[in-house]
């Protein structure tokens, strides 16, 4: 049995963790960490799974750059985040809370005045130009739960504002607020099994506006890189966009949701099932100050149906964590200005992933081993134009850490990650008919991206250092590097296609108490 | 562990079969529409065919989205337009032996037919079938309405004395006659040995005129005139509204009645009827202060209440802007945008067919571009026949005024429409069809 753990690794179907902020690496608890961030989530195990008390003060430098990349997508960037987060125990509440700073400078992002975080908007602006986007993300999030004999209720709040601007012409600002709260009811049915439902509700704007420091470029519609065109649905239209029509709109959002969560603790392990199913409103629209009326541009409606399931043992020396997710979301929107409300846009984003990670300890040494897989299916479908694009992607991850303990106590890994990536389906098309400057600049750029296969490597290398007490201070440092194959021309006129390499790095200090 | 294994296949399993959900489709569509196109003119839709017309969609910026050909039918489909508002056009070029077999004209060079450009809003509700209508040459707001060029009886009349021209505002919105240029195209009314020749149309090869440049295309892209008159005015004072004409008098007075000519003589009318009152023309042709070569003519009065043109050329030692009542001079109207200062404009001589050298310069070479709008004359005998001075891109016909020299007779537009009370003009870039001959009325209607 111990050998086949050593050397078989179990391989499902996962999901490649597109992870920007660098996982924390203390191999002591990195199942035990995986599940804490899990109940951070989930708020029904806060109190079984966040420590009782536990402060973390994180800081990390990282950054990726390559070209192989989706076309809005930034060239390169560099981002500085700063975190402090911890737990404690008042009275009978479990409390935990974060605060996250982020800054990003991003190089060469270009068609697309966005947040990141509304990946499938159906109105936004764009001009063709390359940007220098400074994104500036505030974040406070609070968690809490308290038993009450076998009842317990639980909650969180997530709070968070940004700015994100460029600073060449065209000048995109873009300011952001969202605001999300849980609250839910759990019961104890018996000793080990747990049932609970919570209610999500939330709500924020997100408000646009371009301008420009050279007062001509926003006069003429001469077709230049600084040109402002407004992209309606997925290269429907892209018209120019200028003063007249006044370049600003904001994004008006509602949330609603509810997850239900059951935990069942068994001999062979605990198990935890989360569903859930959320629904968001958002509204593009005008405020038009002046005349006090609103121009609502759009209406798009995003469902959410979702579940987790996971199961963790710790037995002896071995710790194993078996993860499925799965999560199906579907957009359409409804294109109010100049088309009476119809339907033009579909979206449908459905990802499912399995995560199976094992860690063994002995004396000084421990070895953690996790293998991801993940399918990714998308499908963008715009009505007007006729343009489609509809792929599926294979992605997984082999990794391998293993950490030395010194006599101190001190702690050295080294983990190695190897990648890949294969397109199961690509499907696109788009009648010559129709393309405009968002299919050059954009559509068959993603379309090569996403008939990529891809394979890449990930090197970490990471230092704890204990304290007195149990304070510790850990330094990491890491290193990826993913390279395309198989990009084809399309034949179709396409400004750009996406290059070969991808690379990370990040530099972590962290300090724990 | 084979249980906990056998769970999360299961587990996934089930992951699955949620996953497989029914596909949805948008509800907005593109669109595929039709063009037909016909040609505006009768006279050319019995006579041209209906294929291979090209037919042109451009969008909302001006780039084109789609080029095809008609059927024989003169249709064309355009699949999977995207909803929008879109430009058609249809547009072609005859060669010119085939238009010339075609239509039984003579002309030297190929035809251009085009369409307006028609703008439609095109969406899952909207016409899916749309026509263009194909014309030749272009059209302006501004057309020549009336030429008398005929004159009256010698005797009974006032013989050459009550020529006039009229121009009209054929547009929904006031144009200005300041600046506007009027001129008599000079062409080849005979043929002889002296002079160089197109082949088919048989009108001078102005390409052969001495000094003639060789860049450019001397015989499709200008014409040549002996008179050139403008209007004067600083933009604005001169309005034409809409459905409302200008008259250019030779001599603007009431030709029925006696007047007294400049020399104190009196000139008398023995049949008013034949005649008419020039006395309330909106200017005259006063060339007496340009004379400079014997004596002015005595009829030529300046009527102070009529402003009076500018006479930038006269044709030779003219002493008053007396028409060719034989009809052997065309009439252009133009403005003079990018052609530069009068006193800068080439002239040339007619082209000797043995190239001497000639630096009189008669002729002022005028480019089609600026040309607003061109009538062709032609001889009312028909025993004879002037070649065309004008391509098809200026006037595709020509016109005689029947009864011809002296018969107190012009030609007119005909009235092609009343659009709440404004009349508008037949005005195809073609004379036969457009114009008809009545009694010389300042400010009347054919019909």
């Amino acid at each position: 049995m111990q050998h086949t753990n050593k050397y078989i690794l179990w391989v499902c179907f996962t999901f490649l963790c597109q992870i920007t902020l660098a996982q924390e690496s203390n191999t002591l608890d990195t199942i035990q960490r995986q599940i804490r961030y899990f109940a951070i989530d989930n708020p029904m195990w806060l109190h079984e799974s966040v420590e009782n008390r536990y402060t973390l003060l994180h800081a990390q430098y990282g950054g990726m750059q390559g070209e192989y990349r989706l076309a809005q997508d930034a060239g390169k960037s560099r981002s500085t985040h700063v975190n402090s987060e911890g737990s404690i125990t008042l009275k009978d509440v479990r409390l935990w809370g974060r605060f996250s700073y982020n800054r990003t400078l991003e190089d060469s992002t270009r068609f697309g005045h966005q947040t990141r975080q509304n990946p499938s908007a159906p109105f936004y602006f764009a001009s063709y130009g390359n940007n220098h986007y400074v994104r500036t993300n505030y974040t406070i999030q609070a968690r809490g739960q308290r038993y009450f004999d076998k009842w317990s209720v639980f909650g969180g709040l997530d709070y968070r504002i940004g700015d994100h601007f460029s600073n060449n012409d065209p000048r995109g600002s873009i300011d952001v607020i969202q605001v999300d709260g849980q609250l839910g009811v759990s019961r104890k049915l018996s000793e080990d099994l747990e049932i609970g439902l919570e209610a999500q509700y939330g709500y924020g704007q997100e408000s646009f506006e371009v301008a420009f420091k050279n007062e001509n470029y926003v006069l003429s519609p001469a077709v230049t890189r600084y040109l402002n065109y407004a992209v309606i649905g997925y290269g429907w239209q892209t018209n120019d966009w200028l003063l007249a029509r006044g370049i600003h709109y904001q994004n008006d959002m509602k949330r609603y949701g509810s997850q239900a969560y059951l935990s069942y603790n068994t001999k062979i392990g605990k198990f935890y099932a989360t569903a859930h199913y959320k629904q968001e409103k958002q509204v593009y629209q005008q405020v038009l100050r002046n005349e006090s009326r609103n121009n609502v541009l759009n209406e798009y409606a995003i469902d959410d149906i979702g579940g987790d399931l996971m199961w963790q043992l710790r037995r002896n020396n071995r710790a194993y964590l078996v993860q499925l997710s799965s999560t199906m979301r579907s957009g359409q929107d409804k294109v109010v200005f100049q088309a009476n409300g119809i339907n033009n846009f579909v979206y449908e984003h459905d990802t499912h992933s399995a995560k199976i990670a094992h860690t063994y300890y002995a004396q000084k040494w421990q070895f953690h081993f996790e293998g991801f897989a993940g399918m990714t299916s998308e499908t963008r479908q715009d009505g007007g134009s006729g343009t489609l694009l509809d792929y599926s992607r294979l992605d997984g991850s082999l990794s391998a850490m293993a950490t030395y303990i010194t006599s101190k106590n001190q702690q050295v890994h080294l983990s190695i990650t190897g990648l890949a990536g294969k397109p199961l389906t690509v499907n696109w098309s788009v009648p010559e008919i129709n393309e405009n400057m968002f299919h050059r600049y954009v559509y068959f750029h993603d379309v090569g991206y996403h008939q990529a296969n891809t394979q890449g490597a990930r090197f970490e290398l990471g230092f704890r250092q204990p304290l007195k007490r149990k304070d510790f201070v850990r330094v990491l440092a890491s290193l990826q590097t993913v390279s395309a194959s198989n990009i084809s021309d399309l034949g179709r006129q396409t400004a750009t296609l996406p290059g070969l390499k991808r690379n990370h790095f990040a530099l972590s200090l962290a300090y724990g108490f | 562990m084979k249980q906990s294994i056998q769970l999360v296949l299961i587990c996934f399993a089930l992951l699955s079969v949620v996953a497989c959900k029914k596909d949805v489709a948008p509800e907005n569509q593109s669109v595929s529409i039709e063009v037909n196109a016909a040609f505006g003119e009768s006279d050319y839709s019995s006579k041209l065919k209906l294929d291979a017309i090209t037919i042109q969609v451009f969008d909302i910026s001006g780039k084109e989205v789609f080029k095809g050909e008609t059927d024989a039918q003169g249709r064309v489909s355009v699949p999977n337009l995207a909803p929008g508002r879109y430009g058609i056009q249809g547009t072609k070029t005859y060669p010119v032996n085939d238009f010339n077999a075609a239509s039984g004209l003579s002309e030297e060079f190929d035809v251009l037919f085009s369409s307006a450009i028609e703008t439609e809003d095109i969406n899952l509700n909207s016409e899916k079938s749309f026509s263009v209508e194909l014309r030749n040459g272009s059209y302006n707001a501004l057309v020549i309405k009336q030429i008398y060029y005929a004159g009256s009886d010698a005797n009974r009349g006032a013989n050459f004395r009550d020529h006039f021209i009229e121009v009209y505002n054929n547009s929904e919105e006031v144009q200005y006659a300041d600046g506007l240029y009027i001129a008599e195209a000079q062409g080849a009314n005979s043929a002889s040995t002296t002079y160089a020749y197109q082949a088919r149309s048989g009108q001078y090869d102005w390409s052969r005129s001495f000094g003639m440049p060789t860049d450019i295309n001397a015989n499709a892209d200008y014409v040549y005139a002996r008179t050139i008159l403008q209007l004067p005015g600083t933009g604005q004072q001169y309005p034409i509204r809409a459905g409302e004409s200008i008259v250019i008098a030779a001599t603007a007075v009431n030709h029925k009645q006696p007047y007294q000519g400049t020399d104190g003589v009196g000139i008398s009318i023995q049949d008013p009827e034949l005649t008419v009152d020039l006395s309330q023309t909106d200017f005259e042709a006063y060339y007496t202060p340009y004379v400079d070569r014997g004596r002015p003519i005595a009829s030529d009065v300046d009527n102070p209440n009529v402003p009076n043109v500018i006479v930038h050329r006269r044709a030779g030692n003219a002493t008053d802007l007396i028409l060719s009542s034989n009809g052997q001079h065309s009439f252009i109207i133009f403005r003079d945008q990018n052609m530069g200062a009068v006193t800068s404009w080439k002239s040339y001589d007619a082209p000797y067919a043995d190239g001497r050298e000639r630096t009189d310069g008669e002729f002022v070479q005028i480019p089609v571009a600026n040309i607003i709008d061109a009538v062709e004359i032609q001889s009312s005998s028909t025993t004879t026949r002037y070649p065309k001075k004008f391509t098809a891109q200026s006037d595709a016909g020509w016109i005689a005024v029947t009864g011809g020299a002296r018969s107190s007779n012009s030609v007119i537009r005909k009235t092609k429409e009343t659009i709440n009370g404004r009349r508008v003009l037949m005005d195809t870039n073609n004379s036969t069809a457009d114009f008809v001959t009545i009694k010389a009325n300042p400010r009347g209607f054919a019909n």
